[in-house]
């Protein structure tokens, strides 16, 4: 069985996660997003899909050889349709995006994070849907507001959450009445919390601190329906409920052994590497 | 009140909108060519969703929107959202932004929305796509999806006919692979994985869902893909029919799972009497149907969008 890791050459937590796999002895294999656009056979029928991806080098992978996917697919490069141009070249990324989330989605083992049609690495959310999906969690959350108007809608005791345009023509009179958005003054003091699977690790804080965050992050996790997630809080200053929810990224960079030994754990390689 | 977001002269749009004032519905339309003078605001605070909108020189609290039906077109592709020359140069970026906004509201709006764009992904992939409408319990076409001309080769001998389509949400004319297909046309695969599927012999019937409401019509024709007949000089006949009551709940059940309370469902009544489902379509363009029918969508879809209303 083989852990297969998706990722840009250069993505560090991919390259990290496949030392660590080999260093443990698990088969792994590492795959470059531009390697998805050639040697497809994927089939439907009925309930039954089947999957065999020959790479460049002539292996082959089947669905049924893969014991997890740690998956950081932002997107099919240009580089994988070069022998198109223009809108055929528009069209084919568009058809090869259908076919990896069409796959991604049928595979039967753990895939970290699954794809959605409107992600290929999953958790795409907006920071409006984030705020609504941590307070149904169970999270303290900050207001947001986003404005057309400063003149017309204007967002009292709030500060400024955007970076205001430099586009040609955009006015010191336009960035006091413009688009803009606003969230809550947050604390002096930021921290994380990883989410693997059902584990959570406190990063930057205390564990007995975190240690009530830790149901509220694998809530916010499902319903977001990842099972890699870094959460993002700040300190609010009340006793009752010191931290906030500031955010969330299911696609974290990861440093430390433990978070992942275990990934590499949940995905479910064994044997040797590959 | 109603929501009508989009170009209102577009026929199903306007087919909505021509329905809410012949009901006296209250409604709202946002014209997307005339972003540049809406404004609007969106506020959540303590999972709530609030706001306003600013439209014709009125305020429209979203709180007051009893459901949105959104026919949104990409907002770049508008002529007034554009920079002109001698124009307020910041137009295209504010118009950008309040697309922005209004997509993130039709996102986590309490009220309906038909659909909301999360939901309609769906359809962005049709291989994904079927495995979900194979959960909801239809027979879908044996299907492959290959850049390897040996494979289709194979999946021919395994089926009679296939034709081929896009597997995106890119819409495309269906296609027949002929018989006289060529080693150097099939070799052409090798440039992009293609999708291939089992032609299903039967009578074409769209299905629109709206909420619980089920409109079926059958169309009979010659061609392969019935939506384009006149290309191969063929004619399409429309008729409203009724469906068999579990073949609409069925309809219904799955229009529910993809969280698409308005779709247009294509199906196909195999000879044998089997019911396949090809594809969901999240935003459809229901007018086509109802002018040749007299199918009553339009009502359909203001009387699931006022529900709510006080």
């Amino acid at each position: 069985m083989t852990l297969l890791v998706i990722a840009d050459a250069t993505e560090g937590t991919a390259a990290r996660l496949t030392l660590v796999a080999r260093r443990l002895g698990r088969a792994v294999r590492f795959i470059v997003p531009a390697e998805l656009a050639t040697g497809w056979s994927h089939r439907i029928e009925g309930r039954d899909v089947q999957t065999r991806l020959t790479l460049r080098d002539g292996t082959t992978i089947h669905d049924a050889v893969l014991s997890g996917v740690f998956n950081r697919l932002r997107g099919i490069p240009d580089t994988a349709v070069v022998r198109f141009k223009g809108a055929d070249r528009e069209y084919a990324l568009t058809e090869l995006h259908a076919l990896v989330v069409s796959w991604l989605s049928s595979l039967c083992c753990p895939v970290m994070n699954r794809a959605t049609p409107n992600a290929l690495a999953g958790g795409a959310y907006s920071a409006a849907r984030w705020q609504l999906l941590a307070h149904a969690s169970g999270f303290d959350t900050t207001a947001l507001r986003y404005t057309t108007s400063q003149r017309r809608f204007p967002a009292k005791g709030m500060v400024r959450a955007d970076r205001v345009s430099a586009a040609h023509g955009w006015s010191p009179a336009l960035e006091l009445s413009g688009p803009a958005t606003f969230g809550e003054p947050i604390g002096r003091r930021s921290a994380s919390l990883l989410v693997v699977g059902e584990t959570v690790w406190p990063e930057q804080m205390a564990r007995q601190e975190a240690a009530p965050l830790a149901e509220p992050c694998r809530r916010l996790a499902r319903a977001a329906s990842v099972t890699l997630l870094r959460v993002h809080v700040t300190d609010s200053g009340a006793p009752a409920q010191p931290w906030r929810f500031a955010g969330a990224d299911p696609m974290p960079a990861i440093f430390d052994e433990g978070p992942l030994r275990a990934i590499v754990d949940a995905l479910g390689a064994s044997g040797a590497a590959a | 009140m109603i929501l009508f977001a989009g170009i209102p002269s577009e026929p199903p749009l306007a087919l909505a909108i021509a329905a809410a004032e012949v009901h006296h519905v209250r409604h709202l339309v946002l014209h997307q060519r005339h972003a540049p003078f809406i404004d609007m605001s969106l506020d959540v605070r303590d999972g709530a969703v609030t706001g306003a909108l600013w439209v014709w020189e009125r305020c429209v609290p979203l709180t007051d929107v009893s459901g949105v039906y959104a026919r949104v077109v990409d907002s770049a592709n508008l002529p007034e959202t554009r920079p002109r020359i001698g124009g307020p140069p910041h137009v295209a970026e504010r118009c950008a932004f309040l697309h922005a906004v209004l997509n993130d509201w039709l996102e986590i709006a309490e009220c309906p929305v038909l659909n909301r764009a999360g939901a309609m992904a769906s359809n962005a992939s049709k291989p994904y796509q079927l495995q979900r409408i194979v959960a909801a319990g239809f027979a879908v076409p044996d299907t492959l999806v290959t850049d390897d001309p040996d494979a289709v080769r194979h999946f021919a001998c395994a089926h009679r006919r296939l034709i081929y389509k896009s597997a995106s949400g890119v819409r495309s004319i269906v296609h027949e692979l002929g018989p006289d297909r060529s080693d150097a046309a099939l070799a052409r695969l090798r440039n992009l994985p293609t999708q291939f599927q089992q032609y299903i012999d039967g009578t074409n019937v769209r299905v629109h869902v709206v909420g619980t409401d089920v409109f079926a019509t059958e169309g009979r024709t010659n061609a392969v893909d019935y939506r384009y007949a006149h290309c191969d000089d063929e004619d399409v006949a429309m008729t409203a029919i009724t469906l068999p009551a579990a073949i609409a709940d069925r309809c219904v059940d799955l229009s529910e799972r993809l969280e698409l309370p308005f779709c247009g469902i294509d199906l196909k009544r195999a000879k044998d009497g089997e019911w396949y489902c090809f594809e969901v379509n999240p935003s459809p363009a229901y007018s086509y149907y109802q002018e040749h029918t007299g199918q009553k969508i339009a009502d359909a879809v203001v009387r699931y969008l006022s529900a709510g209303a006080p």
